[in-house]
């Protein structure tokens, strides 16, 4: 019956290591997963020789899932190390000071103490009123206004 | 035992395929917007995205640094009919990937189009003078024109630049003429009041030496009044001296007479002493 195709258990190994190093060139990172199973079935194989072609497919699938879930599982998305080159993530949370009031129908000006996003004061917007003077925070950024609440 | 081995392999095919729909990792400085079945589901954020296979899709791929974004040059009509050509260059964020996607078809496109529009309507309504010296000035209100619509899109614009604010050829060769006028003028004046200057000068110059001349002539008037009154003083009343010093003169005359080359008959008086008498009496001798 399988005559016609003989794998050894090293064709699956060497097929594992391919899918690893493949995960360099193309980085998607599943193919790493598929490159363990692929070396797991070749160990199985290396114990208990006489496992079918489908046997041997079944279990690479099998592991290279488990192993994917697995990861998963484990995975938590991890902390941005840095918010550099993100959407407004720079700048969301920088506190500056208020230098002229603002209002909900109110436009005020805020000021920082280093340049944000190209300049040092900002036309700022408000979900309630705040007095000039006070400490504030960045909420988010609507294009060249930011929304502001109290620090 | 075919059948089997058929199905492990489609099921393989179908589990890598799902995986990989799946699993996606984005760069650091890009954000995906994904839809689900058609609307906005999420923003991916750079690492590892999980996505539901089938029913997630990665509609939009942006890039969150800051954008470059080149003006092309333009002509632009100043307030006194001048035309000039101007570009700029901005610099501008995606602050907002959503609006940025939603909101505008191109949102590059829309910004270009938007600050060459405000740039020209900045400009036209400055002097040419005023357009080529106050960069800064267009570059302040140009921000300021801009925000109200980059709110919409999502965008921040960081600043923008004018690289280049020039004249037009035809416009740079009159001014050209223009300057080499005016300093052909300004040549012109500063040649004739030299001129001017020189002309007074040398008529300051005349008048002053015919003063000198004038008194010159008074101080040697008073020169030979003061030496014949000496003379008169200390001669006195006799005649004595007086002839002498005529008769002498006289005589000296005589030679110079003699020794010219042209006159040959000298024609001497014979008595020399009532000669000088008469010259005497002529004169008017006081007594």
């Amino acid at each position: 019956m399988e005559n016609t195709l003989i794998i050894e258990w090293w064709h699956w190994e060497i097929a594992g290591l391919a899918l690893v190093l493949l995960e360099l060139v193309v980085p998607t990172f599943f193919v790493l997963w598929f490159g363990f199973g692929a070396m797991l079935v070749g160990l199985v194989l290396l114990v208990q020789a006489d496992l079918s072609l489908t046997a041997q497919i079944s279990t690479w699938v099998a592991a290279s899932v488990a192993m994917t879930v697995l990861w998963f599982r484990v995975f938590k998305r991890s902390q941005h190390k840095t918010l550099v080159g993100t959407a407004g993530g720079e700048v969301i949370g920088e506190v500056g000071l208020l230098v002229s009031a603002v209002a909900p129908f109110e436009r005020g000006r805020v000021r920082f103490q280093r340049p944000v996003l190209g300049a040092e004061e900002w036309v700022c917007v408000a979900e309630s009123a705040i007095a000039a003077g006070e400490r504030v925070r960045v909420v988010s950024v609507e294009g060249s206004f930011v929304k502001v609440a109290k620090a | 035992m075919t059948e089997g081995l058929a199905i492990a392999v489609a099921v393989l095919i179908f589990v890598v395929i799902t995986i990989a729909k799946g699993v996606r990792l984005v760069a650091q400085g890009e954000e995906w917007v994904v839809e689900r079945l058609g609307k906005y589901h999420a923003t991916l954020r750079p690492g590892l995205n999980i996505l539901i296979p089938y029913l997630d899709n990665v509609a939009y791929k942006l890039v969150t640094k800051d954008i470059i974004l080149d003006v092309q040059e333009q002509e632009v009509i100043t307030r006194d009919n001048a035309v000039i050509l101007t570009n700029a260059i901005a610099f501008v964020k995606v602050t907002d990937p959503v609006k940025a996607v939603y909101g505008v078809t191109d949102f590059s496109e829309a910004i270009r189009n938007l600050i060459m529009t405000t740039l020209r309507s900045i400009v036209g309504e400055m002097e040419l003078d005023e357009a080529l010296s106050s960069r800064d000035k267009i570059k302040a209100r140009l921000r300021e024109s801009i925000a109200d619509e980059a709110v919409d899109w999502g965008l921040t614009v960081k600043s923008v630049e004018i690289q280049d604010i020039k004249p037009s050829p035809s416009m740079q060769k009159a001014m050209e003429l223009q300057a080499a006028a005016e300093r052909e003028r300004k040549a012109a004046v500063t040649k004739a009041e030299g001129a001017k200057q020189a002309a007074i000068l040398e008529a300051e110059a005349r008048l002053e030496s015919a003063k000198r001349d004038a008194s010159a002539q008074v101080m040697l008037a008073e020169a030979s009044a003061e030496s014949i009154r000496r003379v008169t003083a200390s001669i006195g009343e006799e005649a004595g001296p007086m002839m002498y010093l005529l008769g002498e003169k006289y005589i000296a005359a005589l030679e110079k007479l003699g020794e010219s080359g042209s006159a040959k008959v000298v024609v001497m008086p014979a008595d020399l002493h009532e000669t000088l008498r008469g010259l005497v009496g002529k004169l008017g001798v006081r007594g």
